[in-house]
C-alpha cells in the first residue's frame, strides 16, 4: 500500500492495517429476542494476539455476543468478520470457548471426552490423543484419563474443561469467567497458560467480573451495558478517559491552611491527617493543570509529593454503568 | 464435515449406551427371561401330577345310579365320568355339607342341584384348584350327562337319534381376494399384535432415552460447548439416530439370542414335550371317547404350524423395520423437543401426556383390531401417522389390507416424521440454550417461529 501517496492512500492504509490486525471485527450487530433487544448496534475490533476484556453487568448482552461469535446464534443484522472473512462454519475449528457454566459428560471417561470434543472441533482422533497426553502431563493429570468427571474434584474438572477448550489450538479463545472455581494456585496456573498462549500468538477474549484480572491481563476492553457498548479502547486509554482531574497531594501544614489556600478554585474531595504529613485528594477543573494547583499550594504549604489519581477498572465499571443508567 | 460431525455424535451416543452394563444385562437377560418364562410355563404344566379325587354329589339322581347289589353309586351314562390317570371320580346321592367335604378325602366336589339341572349352574368346591384341562374335562362330563338326561328322561327321545341330529358349526374364513386359501385372520393378527407391542415398547424405551440424553446435556451445561462446535440440528439428529441404532441392535441381539436359546431349549425339552403330548392325547382319546381320526384333524386345524407359514415373514419383518424406524423418528424427535423445553425430568409431565397418548391409543386400537379386523377406526388409525407404526403391524396381517393402503400409510408416516423432525429441531435449538424458564405451549410456538 505504500506506493499510494496522499491522504486517500493513508485512509486505505489504515483500513487495510485495521483489517490485518483485527482477528475479530464486529460491525453494527443487532440481536433481538422477540421484542427484547439483546445487542444494539455493537461495534468492536479485537486485535490479533491481544487479550480483550469483555465487561458488563449481568444480562447486558455479553453472552449473546459470545454466542454470535461462536455461531451458536446469528445476528439479526450487522456483520461479524473473523480474520477479515465473514463468519463461516469453517471458523468454528479456530475458536475455543469456555462457557461460564461449566459442563462435561458426568459418566464419560475424561480422556474419551476431551478427544471427542476435540474431534468435534475437527481434530483427528490420533492428533487429539497425542495433544491430550501432552496437556495431561503438563497439568500433572496423566492418571485422570480413565476417570469420570464424577471421580474428580471441582478444580480438577475445571482444569479438564480448560484443556478441552484449548486442545485444538484455537486462534481465538473465548473464556467466560475462567478463574471462577479455582483456588489461587490453580488460578495462577491458568493465568500463566493464558499468557503463554498469548505469547504464541493466540487472541483471548476474557469475559469476567473480576476487575483485578482485567487490569492484569487485558490490553483492550469493551464495556457493554443494556445491549450497547458504552466504553471501549485500550486499558490505558480508557483509564485516562476516566481520569477525573483528581490529584493526591502529601503536604506538611494544617487542614485549615489548606482550606484557605484552595479557596473556591479547587475542590477538596478527601483528606487524611497523618503524623508525618497529611494526604489530600483535590479535584481540578478541566481548564486547570497540576501546575496551577501546585503554585497555589506552594505559596503556604510544604509539598511532600503529588500524583494523579488513576481510576482502576472497578471504578470505571461502576461509574460508566451508573452514568449510563442516569442518562 | 457436516456429516462427519453427525457420525461422531452417532458414534458417541451409540457406544456410550452399548457399552453400559445395563444394556448388556438387558440384551442377554431379555431373551433368557422370555425363554425362561416360556419354559417355566411348560415345566409348571408338565410337573403338575396331582391326582384329583372328585366327588360328584347328585341328590336328585340325574347323572348317577345305585348298584342295588353293592349299594354303590356309578355313572348313569358310563361313557361319561371315566377315570383317568389324574382324575378319579366317586359318587353319592346324599347331600354333603361343605364342612363334611372339608374333612373328607376328596380334593374337588361337584354339587349337582336343581339349578344345575335347570340352568347348568353348578357349585364346584375345591381344596386345590385344578387346572384348566381338568376343569374342562369335568364340565364336559357333566354337560354331556345332563344333556343325555334331558334328552332321554325329559324329552323321551332316543339319544343316538339326537346325536345324529346334533351339529356343530365351525367357520373356515376365506377372503374373496384369496380364494382357495383358508384365512387365519385372527391368528395372524396375534402375530401382528406381538410386533405392534414390540414397536410400542421400543418407541417408548428409546424415545425416553433420547429425552433423558437431551435433558442430561442441558442440565450439565455441556450443551453450550457442543453447540459451539456443531449445529443443534446435527446434535439432535446424531442423538436420535445413535439411540435408534442402539434399539435396533438390542432387537437384533434378542432375535439371535432368542433363536439360540429356543433351539437349545427345544432340543433339550423335545423328548419330554413329545411324550407329554402323547400322554395328553391318549388321555383325551380315552376320556372323551372321541374318534382318534377326528381328534387328529382337530389337532391339525389348531396347530400353530398351519398359520405360522401363512404369514408373510419377510413382509412382516420389513414392515416392522420400517414402522419401527419411522415411528421411532417421529416420536424420538418429539421427545427430543420435550427434553429441550424443560430443565429437569420432573418438568416433563405436561408435555409427555399429549405425546404418549396417541401411542397408547394406537396400542389399544391394535388390540381391538384382533376381534374387529375390518373396523373403520382400524383403517383410520392404520393410516394416521401417530398411531400407524403400532396399528399397521396388526392391520397388515389381514388380507383385507391392500398394498395401496400400506403404501399410503408409509408415505404419510415419512412426510410426517420429516415435518416433526424439522419442527422439533426448531424447538430444540432454542430450548437447549434456555435455562430456568418454564416453557409453555405458547412459548414453544414462539420458538418454532423464531429465527435464530
Amino acid at each position: 500500500m505504500s506506493f499510494i501517496n496522499g491522504k486517500g492512500g493513508q485512509i486505505i492504509d489504515s483500513l487495510y492495517l485495521r483489517a490485518m490486525t483485527s482477528i475479530l471485527s464486529i460491525q453494527e450487530v443487532n440481536k433481538f429476542y422477540s421484542s427484547y433487544q439483546a445487542l444494539n448496534g455493537v461495534n468492536l475490533e479485537v486485535k490479533k494476539g491481544s487479550v480483550f476484556g469483555l465487561l458488563g453487568p449481568n444480562g447486558a448482552g455479553k453472552t449473546s455476543l459470545i454466542r454470535i461469535i461462536n455461531q451458536i446464534t446469528a445476528p439479526d443484522s450487522g456483520v461479524v468478520k473473523f480474520n477479515g472473512q465473514k463468519l463461516h462454519p469453517d471458523h468454528i475449528s479456530k475458536i475455543g470457548y469456555l462457557p461460564e457454566e461449566r459442563g462435561l459428560y458426568k459418566k464419560m471417561k475424561v480422556g474419551e471426552q476431551c478427544v471427542y470434543l476435540a474431534q468435534l472441533k475437527g481434530l483427528s482422533k490420533e492428533e487429539a490423543t497425542q495433544r491430550l497426553n501432552y496437556w495431561f502431563e503438563r497439568f500433572n493429570a496423566s492418571d485422570w484419563w480413565n476417570k469420570t468427571i464424577e471421580d474428580l474434584s471441582k478444580g480438577m474438572a475445571q482444569k479438564v474443561q480448560f484443556i478441552s477448550t484449548i486442545l485444538h489450538e484455537p486462534e481465538l479463545l473465548i473464556l467466560d469467567e475462567p478463574f471462577s472455581g479455582f483456588d489461587p494456585i490453580n488460578a495462577a496456573l491458568i493465568r500463566d497458560e493464558m499468557l503463554r498462549l498469548k505469547s504464541k500468538g493466540a487472541t483471548i477474549i476474557l469475559s469476567t467480573h473480576d476487575m483485578g484480572s482485567v487490569e492484569e491481563l487485558c490490553d483492550d476492553i469493551a464495556l457493554i451495558n443494556k445491549s450497547k457498548v458504552i466504553v471501549d479502547g485500550s486499558v490505558s486509554e480508557v483509564k485516562s478517559r476516566f481520569k477525573q482531574g483528581l490529584f493526591e497531594v502529601a503536604y506538611r501544614g494544617t487542614a485549615m491552611e489548606l482550606g484557605i489556600v484552595l479557596g473556591p478554585h479547587f475542590e477538596l474531595v478527601n483528606h487524611i491527617s497523618g503524623e508525618e504529613c497529611n494526604l489530600a485528594q483535590i479535584k481540578i477543573s478541566p481548564q486547570q493543570k497540576l501546575n496551577d494547583l501546585l503554585i497555589c499550594l506552594m505559596s503556604k504549604l510544604e509539598i511532600v509529593s503529588a500524583k494523579e489519581v488513576i481510576p482502576n477498572m472497578n471504578d470505571i465499571f461502576i461509574s460508566a454503568v451508573t452514568l449510563a443508567q442516569q442518562s | 464435515m457436516y456429516m462427519n460431525k453427525i457420525l461422531l455424535i452417532i458414534q458417541r451416543e451409540y457406544l456410550s449406551r452399548v457399552k453400559k452394563k445395563s444394556f448388556l444385562i438387558m440384551t442377554f437377560l431379555g431373551p433368557l427371561l422370555f425363554a425362561g418364562l416360556m419354559f417355566g410355563a411348560i415345566a409348571v404344566t408338565m410337573s403338575d401330577n396331582t391326582v384329583y379325587q372328585i366327588l360328584v354329589v347328585d341328590p336328585f339322581g340325574v347323572v348317577t345310579k345305585m348298584d342295588s347289589a353293592t349299594q354303590e353309586f356309578y355313572p348313569r351314562f358310563p361313557d361319561q365320568f371315566k377315570d383317568s390317570e389324574r382324575l378319579i371320580y366317586s359318587y353319592t346321592q346324599d347331600t354333603v355339607s361343605p364342612e363334611g367335604f372339608k374333612a373328607g378325602m376328596y380334593s374337588v366336589m361337584i354339587h349337582v342341584d336343581e339349578m344345575t339341572i335347570n340352568d347348568g349352574k353348578c357349585d364346584f368346591f375345591y381344596k386345590k384348584f385344578p387346572g384348566e384341562a381338568i376343569q374342562r374335562k369335568m364340565a364336559d362330563d357333566l354337560e354331556t350327562s345332563l344333556e343325555r338326561y334331558r334328552v332321554v328322561d325329559s324329552l323321551q327321545l332316543d339319544y343316538e337319534k339326537y346325536k345324529r341330529a346334533k351339529i356343530s358349526v365351525t367357520f373356515s374364513d376365506i377372503n374373496i381376494e384369496n380364494l382357495g386359501q383358508e384365512d387365519k385372520t385372527q391368528e395372524k393378527a396375534v402375530i401382528g399384535f406381538a410386533f405392534a407391542i414390540l414397536i410400542y415398547m421400543f418407541i417408548f424405551m428409546y424415545g425416553v432415552q433420547v429425552m433423558r440424553g437431551v435433558i442430561e446435556e442441558k442440565t450439565n451445561r455441556i450443551i453450550e460447548v457442543i453447540v459451539s462446535s456443531v449445529k443443534p440440528f446435527q446434535l439432535m439428529m446424531g442423538k436420535v439416530i445413535g439411540i435408534g441404532l442402539v434399539g435396533l441392535t438390542q432387537f437384533l441381539m434378542w432375535v439371535v439370542l432368542s433363536s439360540v436359546v429356543a433351539t437349545l431349549g427345544l432340543s433339550f425339552f423335545a423328548e419330554n414335550i413329545a411324550s407329554g403330548a402323547q400322554v395328553v392325547e391318549n388321555a383325551q382319546v380315552l376320556s372323551t371317547g372321541m374318534d382318534s381320526q377326528v381328534l387328529q384333524n382337530e389337532l391339525m386345524n389348531n396347530q400353530a404350524i398351519n398359520w405360522f407359514f401363512q404369514i408373510n415373514w419377510p413382509l412382516m419383518l420389513s414392515l416392522f423395520l420400517f414402522y419401527f424406524i419411522g415411528g421411532y423418528f417421529l416420536y424420538a424427535s418429539l421427545f427430543a423437543a420435550i427434553g429441550a423445553a424443560v430443565d429437569s425430568e420432573t418438568d416433563t409431565q405436561q408435555f409427555m401426556l399429549p405425546v404418549t397418548l396417541p401411542l397408547v391409543f394406537g396400542y389399544l386400537v391394535s388390540a381391538m383390531l384382533i376381534d374387529n379386523p375390518d373396523s373403520a377406526a382400524g383403517n383410520f388409525f392404520a393410516i394416521f401417522p401417530l398411531t400407524s407404526p403400532v396399528v399397521m403391524m396388526v392391520k397388515a396381517t389381514m388380507s383385507s389390507t391392500s398394498v395401496g393402503m400400506i403404501l399410503l400409510s408409509m408415505g404419510i408416516l415419512i412426510i410426517t416424521f420429516i415435518a416433526f423432525i424439522a419442527l422439533a429441531g426448531r424447538i430444540y435449538r432454542v430450548g437447549i440454550l434456555m435455562y430456568g424458564k418454564k416453557a409453555s405451549y405458547k412459548e414453544l410456538w414462539k420458538w418454532i417461529r423464531y429465527n435464530p
